[in-house]
């Protein structure tokens, strides 16, 4: 084993295949700050430009591509509160609060630093405990997921809003708006009005796009209007030096926040269908939960843009893990990666392993050498486009609508998508002024189609037994889980009330 | 001006309207080719599609640009080329089924009949699969064991249309096959993976799987045996006289020039004849099949017809 390291990083470490590592990165990282442009799209578009290069370099390639746009994603999502992917919803809530104050260098770096390690941890989880992981997660069928889903969607609500109600109806629209779609087992329409667009679903981008960035367009210009408007010359700057810089007391504070959603990421991200959308949530409403004032979340907190950014970059790398030790691709991403592999001629999965395990363990060093390469890049990347934010307001927010019309045009159904946008930019905009929880609404979007098609596998596969829940021991402790939050939730309601605490939402 | 002086006017007018049209087909493309998936990126189209732009490119002499647009099963994305310009520019790439089995069951906006069909340039390829657990070595073994358990059969499903095949196969076996929704080809090897369900289908999905022993293919979803496992019994050797046939279609706006679609089909045909796109279809296990734009309509009559039977059977 020790000759076939040394074989592989004697493969890895040459130039070409560091130079197309970084040129990976480099166009993921572009794609993760274009809102609108997936990596999965990316990925598409790049696959022909392998078919000529050797199987590693090719592979390399599209993985570097797959890392640079979780961490590009981030930037976007930190300095004008738009999310680069679907996913980076999580960094807006503490991150662009933070650059409001002033700290928006220093929630970039603690992001860089929070993704970079995500990723490297879950790169190391993926080399070391690739096989057990993914046993755990093919055992997990649709009975056990439902159960886990159940208890995700709870669990964050009753940590995300402050008042139980509006949370609720939150959360309910948000379930609500997953509704139209073709449905899954008629395949008819349900709850479209005749519009083609959304067979498929209402379009993601579209929504989260218009309720979080363009809404923020339209509270600042609200308050222009209002005649607080003060032209600020310079938001960055505004900052003290110390505002800029991540020191290494921070850094340490956030530690425990990065390892615990690396893992949460890990976890969550090696379970195939589950993917990435659920993992920066969860991590998020966890840290929370720990944290002595959670109330202070959504405001402005360092621990929350650790724990989203770690959490989201550590489900890249654990994305793989079902397709290394068992061939199954844990995300749309993921199975473009194993088209590639397939057309190298290469079946990803155990056998792998055996028939060329050299080439296993060059892309294994591959990823754990972009995750550095990364951290390079993002330290650059940052400082060029954090200057986006120092340009006054008049200027920052035309192009910041523009980059949302683009980005919800981009998503696939065209001007539909942008029309969409632009009656949720007013939707999110009543949704801040009367303090309703962007989370729970997300989730129950997001999540909702997710927890739909599992719940109905699980009631075809059980024949709709309540009794036959007995064979799921761990689908029992992920519901009675589920009912403990619903208990706390309730609880830490009623005391609020009582104490007569009001708050803002999330 | 005099009588025959306008005339011979009338005459050269008429004659250069009429080379106007050969000519201009001549020139094509004069500039970029946009060709609209109607599936995500990921899938065999998308894969098969992109690698074939790459040689079309350079066979035309202009830029052959990939784009997709899934939603309605290919559906928005036909809608956009119905309503292109006539000219070959936009071009359509999806499933045959598109055309032929979704206009039954969805109140879709379009017929097969509005559009020029460049032509079929592959065949996908369902192949029919089960947990190495499980005795079952075809489909006969499956409803023999639910009918000996007196149990239900529970598949992964993907399509309305494998809803319908499989009730019919149930209607005629007499027993009773529940669909299981799952995602993609990819949900339904999840869920056979997991031991959730009797069977499932899926298109080059399933590959890794049976090479390496994961899951044992027990049919094939199409009429006749897939290329690459010919001692795998299609449906018809079962006795079903159903099955599913889908191609990959190149399609543009009704009305383009007869020279210009010749050309791009022909375009089409060289690019899928390179060795670089041969590689892809073998990977993604479809079948390489060539129909031209003059035998195109008729496949897709015959299929349509096939269709309205299969749903005119379940009432």
């Amino acid at each position: 084993m020790y000759q076939q390291v040394m074989q592989a990083a004697d493969n890895v470490l040459t130039l070409q295949v560091i130079a197309y590592i970084t040129f990976g990165l480099f166009i993921g990282y572009i794609v993760g700050v274009l809102p609108g442009m997936s990596r999965a799209t990316a990925i598409a578009l790049l696959i022909p430009i392998t078919y000529k290069l050797p199987a590693l370099t090719g592979i390399s390639f599209l993985i570097g591509v797959s890392k640079g746009g979780n961490t590009g994603s981030a930037l976007t999502a930190i300095l004008i509160n738009v999310p680069g992917e679907p996913q980076s919803v999580v960094t807006t809530l503490d991150g662009y609060p933070l650059t409001q104050q002033g700290k928006g260098q220093k929630a970039l770096k603690l992001a860089l630093i929070a993704s970079v390690m995500g990723d490297f941890l879950a790169t190391v989880a993926l080399i070391m405990l690739a096989q057990p992981l993914a046993a755990i997660a093919v055992g997990i069928g649709p009975v056990e997921l439902t159960a886990v889903l159940i208890f995700a969607i709870t669990f964050i609500a009753a940590v995300s809003g402050n008042s139980f109600y509006k949370g609720l109806i939150a959360g309910f629209l948000g379930l609500l708006l997953a509704a139209p779609r073709l449905d899954m087992e008629t395949g008819q329409p349900r709850l479209t009005f005749g519009f083609a667009d959304i067979y498929d679903g209402v379009p993601l981008l579209a929504v989260a796009i218009g309720t979080l960035a363009l809404s923020e367009m339209l509270v600042q210009i609200d308050r222009g209007w209002r005649g607080n408007y003060q032209h600020k010359v310079d938001r960055l700057e505004m900052g003290t030096a110390q505002d800029q810089k991540l020191s290494w007391l921070e850094f340490i504070k956030c530690l425990p926040t990065i390892l615990r959603s690396s893992a949460v990421g890990i976890g969550v991200g090696s379970v195939p269908g589950l993917g990435a959308s659920l993992s920066p949530f969860l991590a998020y409403a966890w840290t929370k939960n720990r944290d002595p004032d959670p109330d202070s979340f959504g405001k402005g907190r360092l621990e929350g843009v650790a724990a989203a950014e770690a959490a989201d970059n550590a489900s890249v790398p654990a994305g793989l893990i079902p397709m290394f030790a068992i061939g199954l691709p844990g995300s749309a991403s993921t199975a473009l990666l194993m088209g590639a592999f397939m057309l190298h001629g290469l079946t990803p999965g155990p056998s792998l392993f055996r028939e060329d395990a050299v080439l296993v363990y060059a892309i294994f060093i591959g990823m754990i050498v972009a995750s550095f390469i990364m951290l390079v890049m993002g330290m650059v990347g940052q400082n060029l486009f954090a200057r986006l934010i120092t340009v006054s307001e008049t200027i920052l927010v035309p192009i910041i609508v523009f980059i949302c019309v683009i980005g919800a045009y981009l998503e696939g159904s065209g001007m539909f998508s942008v029309y969409l946008m632009l009656v949720f930019a007013f939707f999110g905009y009543f949704m801040k002024k009367f303090d309703f929880s962007f989370v729970t609404f997300l989730v129950g979007f997001i999540l909702g189609p997710m927890a739909e098609l599992s719940l109905r596998q699980a009631m075809i596969i059980t024949d709709a037994k309540v009794s036959s829940l007995a064979n799921h021991p761990v689908a029992c402790v992920f519901l009675a889980l589920a009912v403990l939050s619903v208990w706390r939730l309730s609880a830490v309601n009623l005391l609020r009330q009582r104490t007569g605490a009001g708050g803002t939402g999330a | 001006m005099t009588r025959r002086s306008s005339i011979k006017m009338v005459s050269v007018i008429a004659l250069a309207a009429l080379t106007a049209g050969p000519v201009a087909a001549q020139q094509f493309p004069t500039k970029p080719i946009n060709i609209v998936i109607g599936f995500g990126a990921g899938g065999g189209t998308d894969a098969v599609v992109r690698a074939v732009a790459e040689p079309m490119t350079k066979s035309l002499g202009q830029p052959v640009l990939v784009i997709n647009k899934p939603g309605a099963g290919g559906g928005i994305a036909a809608m956009q080329i119905k309503g292109s310009d006539p000219d070959g520019y936009t071009i359509y790439a999806g499933g045959s089924l598109t055309f032929t089995f979704e206009p039954l069951v969805l109140q879709t906006q379009y017929k097969h009949t509005d559009f020029e069909h460049i032509g079929l340039i592959s065949l996908f390829q369902d192949g029919l699969f089960t947990h190495p657990s499980r005795p079952y070595k075809n489909m006969k073994d499956v409803i023999a064991a639910a009918k000996a358990e007196k149990r239900s059969i529970k598949y992964a499903s993907q399509f309305q249309l494998d809803r319908l095949i499989f009730q019919h196969v149930a209607k005629m076996e007499g027993v009773e096959i529940i669909p299981v929704p799952t995602q993609g080809g990819n949900g339904a090897v999840q869920a056979v993976l997991g031991n959730q369900v009797d069977f499932g289908f899926s298109g080059g999905t399933f590959g890794p799987h049976i090479e390496s022993g994961a899951l044992r293919l027990i049919g094939a979803m199409s009429a006749e045996p897939m290329e690459r496992f010919p001692e795998i019994a299609g449906m018809h050797a079962n006795g079903w006289m159903v099955g599913s046939e889908n191609y990959l279609i190149i399609s543009t706006t009704k009305g383009t020039p007869k020279a210009v679609v010749e050309k791009l089909a022909a375009a089409f045909k060289a690019g899928m004849e390179t060795a670089m796109v041969q590689g892809v279809v073998k990977s993604r296990y479809m079948k390489d099949v060539f129909v031209g734009p003059a035998d195109t309509m008729a496949v897709l009559d015959k299929q349509l017809d096939k269709y309205t039977k299969l749903i005119a059977d379940q009432k």
